[in-house]
């Protein structure tokens, strides 16, 4: 079964700067440890760091004149910013959660299954 | 030159060795301070040139840097690190947490790592320049006379076997021996430019610039207290390079090559002869040393008014010195032609017998003693060995002239 998760952190990107090499390091352990916790029990499919938020650009709904307009930012502006994401495939949501427990502890993760879309 | 330019030049080496001090890695110093760089070309003319350009590169590239260590974590992707003392990397980290002044100078540390004893000179000159020079892959490349992407791959190669390498100064008693293969990286680049050894151009003032450049970042950068002999090597190395330097206006005429006899002396750069004897100045009474020695002869060249008042004895007598030092064919060779010049060609012919030396240089000046003897078919034969070897288009005009002029004798 496949997995989305989305990892959110107050401040993330400025806490990341401010961070030091030790902390990095910390944060590097803990990335190893999901990854080698993924692969204990199913695969790893890919992951990826996001860029901040400043850089995102938000393609608005369009409003009652049927203009859509970009917006500078995320799509949901919260203290939370996504840092970066995986895609992982094990047996199941709690095996999921379980692998994701390694991921560093200041983080909030969204873990939320990918809807299967082959036949099977 | 614009200020962008002028910063790289002048802080790119102490830049880098601040990046490589806080992440321990070559690859991604390098490519965060590039791209730093190529964000200032952009956005600079536009917004401004900031108050403290080093500051701003060292910034961004600090950021470039952590995201993209990020990334890596993210994909679980770990990349072998230099070994830095947890105390430099603590000052470096503070050093652009501050985002002010780049106190830290470690330029002698990525000085030394360049000059890796791992790496061959030819590999240590080039990634020198790259690294601490802030000399681009492109004109590295240029002054190797090589391709781009050879140049970039041979780089590449270099940085990977440098992965791992210790990020340090080596005990005080090891410094000065990793000093002297950094002097020889130098002479090297130095020689590249000043004689390339193949290729159209005669000389490279821009490589050999870059060389003395270095040079004279090393001796700024190393700590006092340095042995004797190795400050007067490294002087005398300095000294010697600037004398070769300072005659680059007359050693071409018209795009071809002039020898030293021939050479307009009034063309010389006659500011760097007096800061290369002054720099000799303490020496010369020294114990003799090999660059002390070269140093020395080139300095004899330098102060003669003509080449007739050439004090060739002496020069004679540096090289027998240092032939005690260090017996080399090229050294021979070079003493050879100083004993013509004192004594004859007869006498010349004599000193060359048995030094063995591949490349034009030995039979060009065979060919140029027997043919001051009138020796003219043996000249001709000589001067055809020399044309079959020379890959330097000026050098060989130069040889096929001298071979025309024994047909006419």
């Amino acid at each position: 079964m496949k997995f989305l998760v989305l990892m959110a952190e107050k401040d993330s990107f400025a806490r990341w700067e401010a961070a030091d090499a030790a902390e990095h390091e910390a944060a590097f352990a803990r990335f190893e440890a999901f990854a080698r916790a993924v692969e204990e029990r199913g695969s790893m499919l890919g992951g990826d760091a996001l860029a901040s938020p400043d850089q995102a650009r938000t393609l608005r709904p369009a409003d009652d004149a049927g203009v859509r307009s970009v917006v500078a930012g995320p799509y949901a502006e919260t203290v939370e910013q996504l840092g970066g994401f995986f895609l992982i495939d094990v047996a199941d949501l709690e095996t999921a959660l379980e692998a994701a427990r390694e991921l560093p502890e200041s983080y909030s993760v969204e873990v939320r299954p990918i809807i299967d879309m082959e036949p099977g | 030159m614009t200020v962008l330019e002028e910063v790289v030049r002048d802080d790119w080496g102490r830049l880098l060795a601040l990046l490589v001090a806080r992440f321990g890695r070559l690859d991604l110093a390098e490519d965060a301070l590039a791209d730093a760089v190529e964000a200032a070309a952009r956005t600079w003319p536009a917004d401004g040139v900031p108050a403290n350009p080093a500051a701003w590169l060292l910034t961004a590239a600090r950021r470039r840097a952590l995201d993209r260590l990020r990334a890596e974590a993210v994909a679980a992707r770990r990349v072998p690190v230099l070994a830095v003392e947890a105390e430099l990397a603590q000052e470096a980290q503070r050093t652009m947490a501050d985002s002010g002044e780049v106190l830290v100078d470690e330029r002698l540390r990525l000085v030394l790592l360049c000059a890796h004893p791992s790496l061959s000179r030819e590999a240590a000159a080039a990634l020198t320049l790259r690294l601490v020079m802030g000399v681009t892959t492109e004109d590295v490349a240029r002054l190797f006379l090589v391709p781009t992407p050879t140049m970039a791959a041979r780089l590449t190669r270099a940085r990977k076997r440098l992965a791992g390498a210790r990020f340090e100064l080596p005990p005080p008693d090891a410094l000065p021996g990793r000093v002297t293969f950094v002097e020889d990286v130098a002479y090297l680049a130095f020689t590249a430019g000043y004689a390339p050894g193949s290729g159209a151009d005669v000389l490279r003032a821009d490589v050999a610039g870059e060389a003395l450049r270095l040079v004279a970042v090393l001796r700024s950068v190393l700590p006092a207290g340095l042995p004797e002999r190795d400050q007067a090597e490294l002087d005398a190395l300095l000294a010697l390079m600037l004398l070769q330097h300072s005659r680059r206006d007359a050693r071409v005429r018209d795009g071809a090559l002039v020898l030293l006899p021939d050479q307009d002396r009034g063309l010389w750069r006659h500011d760097e002869v007096a800061e290369a004897v002054e720099l000799l100045q303490p020496w010369v009474h020294a114990p003799p040393s090999p660059y002390l020695l070269q140093a020395l002869v080139a300095a004899e060249h330098a102060i003669a008014p003509s080449p007739g008042e050439t004090a060739w004895e002496r020069i004679v007598q540096r090289y027998d010195e240092l032939l005690d030092l260090v017996d080399s064919p090229v050294v021979r060779l070079n003493r050879a032609v100083a004993v013509a010049e004192a004594s004859g060609p007869q006498a010349g012919l004599a000193a060359l017998s048995g030094v063995a030396l591949p490349g034009h240089r030995l039979p060009a000046v065979r060919a140029e003693l027997l043919a001051r003897l009138g020796r003219y078919d043996e000249a001709r034969t000589a001067y055809d060995a020399a044309l079959a070897m020379c890959g330097n288009d000026a050098e060989r005009a130069h040889l096929l002239t001298r071979r025309a002029e024994t047909d006419a004798g």
